[in-house]
């Protein structure tokens, strides 16, 4: 049978879809918590006669009962997903025959399979992996067109990243139209916290033919939003409310809102310029019919869109426009030891702070390059931005030359990334536009050629061109270009800082494309780096940069952006410049000190200034007590002043081991609590990091105590008591491995031979997961018999622990410290 | 600020007036992220046709557990209902744990004391809709309290269509996410006060 193409009549005519199925169902007999589509086989008169009733009504598309079929969904039920699906396109086609058959073809009617959510979050906040959500998807949506739909309906999804694996699941597999509907709050966010431009612009670029909104809201609140909606994409807008906002009456949801009053609101939003209109829960077939009979021999609304730049992360948004974005730089390995070594050593922690010290540096989107030697680019991207992503809700820039990476790292990916970058290169243009147009994205692309590097302006601006008129036959468009102009070391070539500006400049006013530059590229070789970074930043911005990758803890950088907004009217009432620099001192060693947190004589002491004899001893003093304080920024800077004057090993074991042993006495005593305990944790945790980056700078090696593997078990997604345990450990002197939660037994194993670890600390909160520590347990003794395992968790107690084979039960935080101490003394480490 | 500290295992008494004001720092944070949302529905208690071990039907639901049998005694409907704080504030501990322990351990005791904040008062007003009809609701009751097992909980999901209403999700394992989440029963009786039946509090000790 040949399919008609919904798309050709998008726009040409208003369409529309059916109303509530469930509404339909209840009202005939369906039981509350009986599956729906259990009456695709067992009731299938009344889901035709349903079907039919939308046709009279004067619907278009007819959505298949098949909102709640899939794997996640059907497990234990005993149902057959493939004979529901088919069962329920066969009633909606027959339904069609006969609404044809009495009324012949006048207008044209489509069978939508619908595609509903999997009921699962998605990690790492649910339990759902993004390839698994993508097979169940996959597995209905083949069914779907085997059994002849003409289009797919995803609707009702309430996440960003769960209607990515279900859009991608439908293009990689089929070949049919796919519209996608979701649900926002009367404040325009879905559930999982991403608002409407940003959610549009995701979904405009895993190339859904048509968008909207359905569920959760009465027409009158989702006319508001519709118009956000509508000014937010150039694709048609789908419209399907509710029929009104629900209460309860006698134990029975009812809505608040009549077919007639429905169909007058619907068409309003019909004549601002939605295209598919339709109804939701409460929605019955005259519903429809007063939608369709107001909008009847009307055509609808055509509407110019302003093309906007946009980057996305699961719930944040970023316009790259008039206004400057900062896209953080740190975490590219080029030149930096620790992050080559956390790399190295799956010390994503460390990265993920670097991370988080970006954004409160004010950083709005933040670069992640994992390109080292000798690692796979693909296994550390795809292990580093689900991480960033759990903790930051800026959107991130994909970073690597390595195509296969790039892939995997952005199918993967939570939004719309931006992705660095494509160049002027047949090859390149041809590795990475797929991508793009697949998966969606901002790509950035270097003004470079297979002819090197243009020396002139105008050189650049044609391969600039070349780049946005190649992306045009992938359909890809401007707006999810952002052009480098690129930054070249200016001590190499007088000329080069004026060429970049010009072709900044150029872009912009001739091209009308975003532009972006790493731009401390410019001081590669010349000293004090910082003040001529600043200089070229604040020109470029002058010249038209939309975005620079820059240090955004530099203060210099900062302040050339802070000028930049405040002066060229972006900062309204110069509010962010104040905010930033209100009772700022500049200039002197006031300023220095603050920075590093070194206590002034008048923070404090009253009078009392630090002598550069009695430096080390007050400092001492106040780091000890700093840390019995828990304070972080305290303890930091007291160590930064105690290293210009001692050892490295003075200051661990005179100063943060006290202090921490004090700390930790006084918590078994019960006189200091948990908090207060992890407060003083983190103190002792900044003073150390102090402490590293000052080893790594002079070269030298921090000797550890001995390593340690620790885990949160299989099943169990708690573990706060774990990081406490891990922090306490590093904290005295362990080298801490650790696994994170929901760990499979054999991935303990394999992690304890090849880390040589001897002892193992394993975590579990729940009853039900007990049994998979237990089972950890029975495997590690198999496989690596001599090593030592200790226990803890809210569920265990000693016996329990010695029942299930383990060496030791740690009832806190200090027990297992105390017992991993133990065991250093015993020589366990070796 | 009390149960605050009685989620962290300390007394009011225990703290300095810098540790109160941290943990108000940490408590405002955490609500300025919060985005609380709730569902509830009244179903029908009904006790013929029960058998087979099936003590009473709560609207679609089987009921087996003895124990919310007893807290249910002389209820011949009840609100079933769930509450979150979203999964923002799920975020916002997870992101402490990896930068500043100590303020997550704070917040999280302050979620704990949010979430059942929230819940009173839900129950509050469960109270008035039950004066209306001149009736007194009973103590909630959670899956997971005595033998109201957690494998209710898909039920309950189910009957109130909490994913799509609440954002609330179950995993596999039947935890709910966002972690800092409710789920429960209130019953609605003719006659008499909440009495001296197991209340939620003493049920968790």
């Amino acid at each position: 049978m040949m399919r008609r193409d919904i798309r050709q009549y998008l726009g040409k005519e208003y369409l529309f879809y059916d109303g509530g199925t469930g509404t339909y169902l209840q009202s005939h007999g369906l039981r509350p918590g009986e599956l729906p589509e259990s009456w695709n086989t067992t009731h299938r008169e009344t889901m035709i006669e349903m079907h039919e009733s939308f046709l009279e009504a004067g619907s278009h598309i007819l959505l298949t009962n098949t909102f709640g079929i899939n794997a996640g969904k059907l497990q234990g039920t005993g149902l057959d997903l493939e004979e529901l699906v088919s069962a329920a396109v066969e009633n909606a086609r027959e339904a069609v025959r006969r609404y044809e058959e009495k009324n012949g073809n006048g207008r044209p009617l489509f069978v939508s399979l619908d595609i509903g959510p999997s009921g699962h979050l998605m990690k790492p906040y649910g339990d759902l992996e993004f390839e698994e959500a993508c097979e169940w998807f996959r597995q209905v949506a083949v069914c779907g067109e085997r059994a002849g739909v003409d289009l797919v309906t995803i609707e009702t999804m309430s996440d960003s990243y769960e209607v990515k694996a279900a859009l991608l699941a439908v293009k990689e597999h089929t070949s049919l139209p796919v519209f996608v509907t979701m649900v926002f709050d009367e404040g325009g966010r879905l559930l999982t916290g991403g608002e409407i431009p940003g959610t549009a612009a995701l979904l405009e670029g895993l190339g859904a033919d048509a968008v909207g909104l359905n569920c959760g809201l009465g027409p009158y609140q989702m006319e508001k939003l519709a118009e956000i909606f509508l000014s937010s994409t150039s694709l048609p807008v789908i419209v399907n409310p509710n029929a009104g906002l629900p209460r309860t009456e006698g134990g029975k949801t009812v809505y608040d809102i009549g077919a007639e009053e429905f169909g007058t609101v619907m068409e309003r939003i019909g004549e601002k310029g939605a295209w598919v209109l339709g109804g939701c829960c409460g929605t019955t077939a005259s519903y429809i019919r007063a939608t369709a009979e107001r909008l009847k021999g009307k055509k609808p609304v055509k509407r110019q869109v302003k093309e906007r730049t946009l980057v996305t992360s699961g719930s944040g948004c970023v316009e790259i426009g008039e206004d400057p974005v900062i896209i953080g730089e740190r975490i590219n390995p080029t030149g930096k030891k620790w992050l080559k070594e956390a790399l190295t050593n799956g010390d994503t922690d460390r990265i993920l702070r670097e991370a988080l010290k970006e954004e409160e540096d004010g950083a709005h989107i933040l670069d992640v390059n994992a390109g080292l030697p000798g690692l796979s680019e693909a296994d550390k991207l795809k292990e580093l931005i689900p991480a960033l992503q759990a903790v930051t809700n800026l959107p991130l820039q994909i970073d690597t030359s390595d195509a296969a990476a790039m892939e995997q790292a952005v199918r993967l990916y939570n939004g719309k990334p931006m992705l660095n970058s494509v160049n002027g290169k047949r090859e390149s243009m041809e590795a990475i536009f797929p991508i793009v147009k697949k998966y969606g994205g901002v790509v950035v692309g270097l003004c470079l050629d297979e002819d090197g590097i243009p020396a002139d302006d105008e050189g650049r601006i044609q391969v600039a061109r070349k780049i946005i008129d190649t992306a045009a036959s992938y359909g890809i468009e401007k707006k999810d270009i952002v052009i480098d102009a690129l930054a070249l070391t200016v001590s190499a070539d007088a000329g080069s800082a004026a060429v970049t500006l010009r072709t900044l400049k150029r872009l912009k006013e001739e091209l009308g494309v975003a532009t972006v530059l790493g731009v401390s590229n410019i001081s590669f070789g010349l000293p004090a780096r910082e003040v001529i970074n600043a200089a070229f930043y604040a020109m470029a911005l002058q010249n038209g940069l939309s975005c620079g990758i820059i240090n955004p803890a530099s203060q210099a950088m900062r302040d050339s952006y802070d000028s930049y907004r405040a002066l060229c009217g972006f900062d309204k009432n110069c509010g962010d410049y104040i905010a930033r620099n209100a009772g700022r001192k500049t200039g002197g060693k006031a300023a220095q000190d603050a920075a590093v947190g070194i206590p002034s004589p008048e923070s404090g002491r009253k009078g009392e200034a630090f002598t550069s004899k009695s430096v080390s001893r007050e400092a001492g003093e106040a780091l000890r007590d700093a840390i019995e304080k828990g304070l972080s920024k305290e303890a930091g800077g007291l160590t930064e002043t105690l290293l210009r004057e001692c050892p490295v090993l003075s200051i661990i074991d005179g100063q943060l081991i006290p202090a921490l042993d004090t700390v930790g006495k006084r918590f078994e005593r019960g006189t200091l609590f948990l908090p207060q305990l992890l407060m003083s944790a983190d103190a002792a945790g900044a003073a150390f990091e102090v402490i590293r980056t000052h080893l790594e700078k002079s070269g030298q090696v921090q000797q550890k105590k001995g390593k340690i593997v620790i885990a949160t078990v299989k099943g169990d997604i708690h573990d706060i008591g774990k990081n406490i345990v891990k922090a306490l450990l590093q904290n005295y002197g362990y080298e801490v491995l650790d696994l994170g939660k929901d760990v499979e037994p054999q991935r303990v194993v394999d992690a304890v031979r090849e880390s040589g670890a001897a002892l193992v600390g394993l975590s579990a909160l729940m009853t039900t997961t007990v049994v998979y520590m237990e089972e950890t347990i029975r495997q590690l003794r198999a496989a690596v018999p001599g090593v030592k395992i200790m226990v803890g968790g809210a569920v265990l107690n000693p016996e329990y622990a010695v029942r299930i084979g383990a060496d030791f039960y740690g009832s806190d935080a200090m027990a297992s410290v105390r017992y991993a101490e133990e065991m250093a003394k015993q020589g366990v480490f070796g | 600020m009390k149960e605050i500290c009685r989620y962290m295992g300390m007394r009011e008494q225990d703290t300095t007036e810098s540790f109160l004001a941290e943990i108000e720092r940490q408590l405002s944070r955490l609500l300025e992220v919060s985005r609380v949302r709730s569902y509830w529905e009244i179903f029908p208690i009904l006790r013929q046709g029960a058998g087979d071990g099936v003590r009473f039907y709560l609207g679609p639901m089987a009921v087996y557990s003895r124990d919310l049998d007893r807290n249910l005694q002389g209820c011949d409907q009840a609100a079933v209902f769930g509450a979150t704080l979203g999964l923002e504030a799920d975020r916002l501990i997870y992101r402490l744990e990896k930068t500043a322990l100590g303020e997550a351990a704070i917040t999280d005791a302050c979620a704990a004391a949010a979430i059942e904040a929230v819940c009173d008062e839900l129950c509050h007003g469960l109270k008035k809709e039950a004066m209306v009809r001149s009736m007194a609701t009973r103590p909630r009751f959670s899956p997971g309290f005595g033998d109201f097992t957690l494998e209710y909980q898909p039920l309950i999901f189910g009957m109130l269509q909490l994913s799509k209403r609440t954002g609330i999700s179950l995993t596999s394992g039947g935890m709910m996410i966002p972690c800092k989440s409710v789920t429960a029963v209130v019953g609605f009786q003719r006659e008499a006060a909440e009495d001296g039946l197991p209340s939620e509090e003493a049920a968790r000790r």
